[in-house]
């Protein structure tokens, strides 16, 4: 055994004196050489790039001093790179994803930066913060509602937004056929008619006149007079004059009446009742079709003032409709103050024959 | 088979019978007539004021309360009854007078709008119901009020003409037939008998 470890311990010191003689005599060879011929001007690959020249006679580096700059990049052998000279470029970098340089190296995200709170433009106007960097917008949840107008950008208005809100627009309806229109501020239009001007040659022409005069029963009951002593209930009985006289036409547009005008008072009024009586024009005035049904309703209007009215005297303005009427009523009224049967009604059919 | 047709017809009568009830009393005139009825045969003789010992009962005011349709209170009823006795004596004094046929032709036109208005007769007709009274009836008391009526009347006329002078303006503009000249008539006359006026 002893035999065996003295064998290795020989050949192990054998061999490492013979590796220090080579090294003494290589350094002593080059310590020697001159370096007089040296090759060409390299640098080391490694950071940071030392230049060095090969000696042609002993095959030394010879570092000449200073240092190689390489351009920043991966460092991929002959790419003439190098990670650590220069600095980073990143690029491709965003909100939501990293940054990458040439030398592999990366940026995390920047993250949004959120700015004010917006609505979008177009309907139902969701609002929402819009990032300063990416533009990417976060809905913030809720709507804005915008006021009914046309959409036009910066108006803060919206033509689905809210209801609309017709205007009446004759300003095209000088001419014959007069049309008028329903105009809303979002620029949605609808026809409203057309209208009637009983000075209009064309407006006339081909309209007929109905003219009514009819005196119809009514009824009042007072228990005497304004002062009641108790007595039986006086019944008074008269007859409602009434003076009826329309223009109206049928054409393509519709029923046309180009004016009205109703006239009526009390007729065989006794004293003293006619001095509390009155007999006026009843502001409706029903158009009905010839089933009966009331198609429509326009209005009389009283004349007179506030201190001289004139109930029995009424007029109806010229108007337009698209329905036909086959009759309209026209209605007149009897009132007495403080009557137990103070008020009463009666009226005439007028009937339209086109 | 004949007795079922009788039962048939009677309870369609009935039927009627009670549809027309139902209408009359739905009627203001009937109504009034009930009232009428309770003032003269068993109203309340409860005296709430007195005029030169002339009494206003709580009956008569009730009626005349319901004459204007529940639209004024009871002293205001009463003050109007009052108002009408005030101004029959004073039309007397100021000599205004009715004569008989004046009386006749009042008569005469409120019988022939009986006749001739067939709403004035359902008026009529529906108040006797109420009243449970004849038509004899009502003719007999329309002319037992008839002179009262008219003096009153004449006696408006006389104010709206300006026969019987009116204290205070004159009125620039008559809106109502000398109405408002009457009123500012009654409310002085009213101010002139205060002191022949009781309320107990």
């Amino acid at each position: 055994m002893k035999n065996v470890s003295k064998f290795w311990f020989y050949r192990v010191l054998l061999a490492f004196a013979a590796i220090c003689l080579g090294l003494t005599c290589f350094y002593t060879a080059s310590a020697a050489c001159s370096h007089s011929s040296l090759g060409q001007l390299y640098s080391e690959a490694t950071h940071p790039h030392a230049y060095y020249r090969i000696c042609n006679l002993c095959s030394a580096k010879v570092y000449t001093g200073g240092y190689a700059t390489k351009n920043h990049g991966n460092g991929a052998w002959g790419s003439g790179t190098c990670p650590s000279c220069g600095v980073h470029t990143f690029i491709g970098g965003s909100c939501t994803s990293p940054a990458t340089c040439s030398c592999g190296a990366t940026q995390p995200p920047r993250g949004h930066v959120w700015g004010g709170l917006y609505s979008e433009v177009t309907h139902p106007h969701p609002y929402y913060h819009e990032c300063t960097i990416c533009g990417m917008k976060r809905l913030t949840g809720g709507y804005e509602t915008k006021v009914h107008g046309n959409g036009a950008w910066g108006s803060g208005t919206c033509p689905e937004c809210g209801t609309h809100n017709f205007e009446p627009d004759f300003s095209s309806g000088r001419e014959h056929p007069h049309a008028g229109y329903m105009r809303c501020a979002c620029g949605a239009v609808e026809l409203l008619g057309y209208a009637v001007f009983p000075d209009c040659i064309l407006c006339m022409s081909g309209s007929k006149t109905v003219d009514i005069h009819e005196q119809k029963p009514m009824a009042l009951a007072t228990v005497d007079g304004e002062i009641g002593v108790g007595g039986v209930p006086i019944v008074i009985g008269f007859k409602a004059d009434i003076s009826y006289t329309e223009v109206y036409k049928r054409d393509e547009y519709g029923f046309v009446s180009l004016s009205a005008t109703l006239s009526t008072r009390g007729y065989a009024i006794p004293a003293p009742y006619h001095n509390y009586i009155t007999v006026g024009a009843c502001t409706e005035r029903p158009y009905y079709d010839n089933a009966g049904t009331n198609i429509f309703t326009e209005t009389f209007y009283n004349a007179g003032t506030i201190t001289n009215p004139l109930p029995g005297e009424a007029y109806g303005k010229a108007f337009r409709n698209n329905l036909i009427p086959a009759y309209s009523k026209v209605n007149v009224y009897a009132s007495m103050p403080g009557a137990v049967i103070n008020y009463n009604q009666t009226g005439i059919e007028v009937l339209y024959n086109y | 088979m004949k007795k079922k047709k009788w039962i048939v017809v009677l309870a369609a009568a009935v039927a009627a019978a009670a549809v027309g009830a139902a209408a009359l009393s739905l009627s203001p005139m009937f109504s009034l007539g009930r009232d009428y009825q309770n003032m003269t045969k068993d109203g309340d003789d409860a005296v709430l004021a007195t005029y030169k010992g002339q009494p206003v009962t709580r009956a008569e005011a009730a009626y005349h309360m319901s004459a204007q349709q529940g639209t004024i209170t009871e002293r205001e009823a009463v003050d109007d009854i009052l108002l009408g006795m005030i101004l029959l004596e004073e039309a007397e004094r100021q000599g205004i007078t009715v004569t008989e046929a004046e009386i006749e032709d009042y008569m005469a036109y409120h019988q022939s709008v009986y006749e001739e208005y067939p709403e004035a007769k359902e008026l009529i007709d529906d108040f006797c119901a109420g009243a449970d009274m004849t038509l004899e009836e009502y003719w007999a008391q329309l002319r037992q009020q008839s002179r009262d009526y008219l003096t009153r009347s004449k006696l408006r006329s006389a104010v709206a003409e300006g026969t019987i002078p009116v204290e205070g303006g004159e009125e620039v503009q008559s809106v109502d037939g000398g109405g408002d000249a009457y009123e500012r008539y009654c409310r002085q006359v009213l101010r002139a008998h205060q002191g022949d006026i009781v309320y107990p």
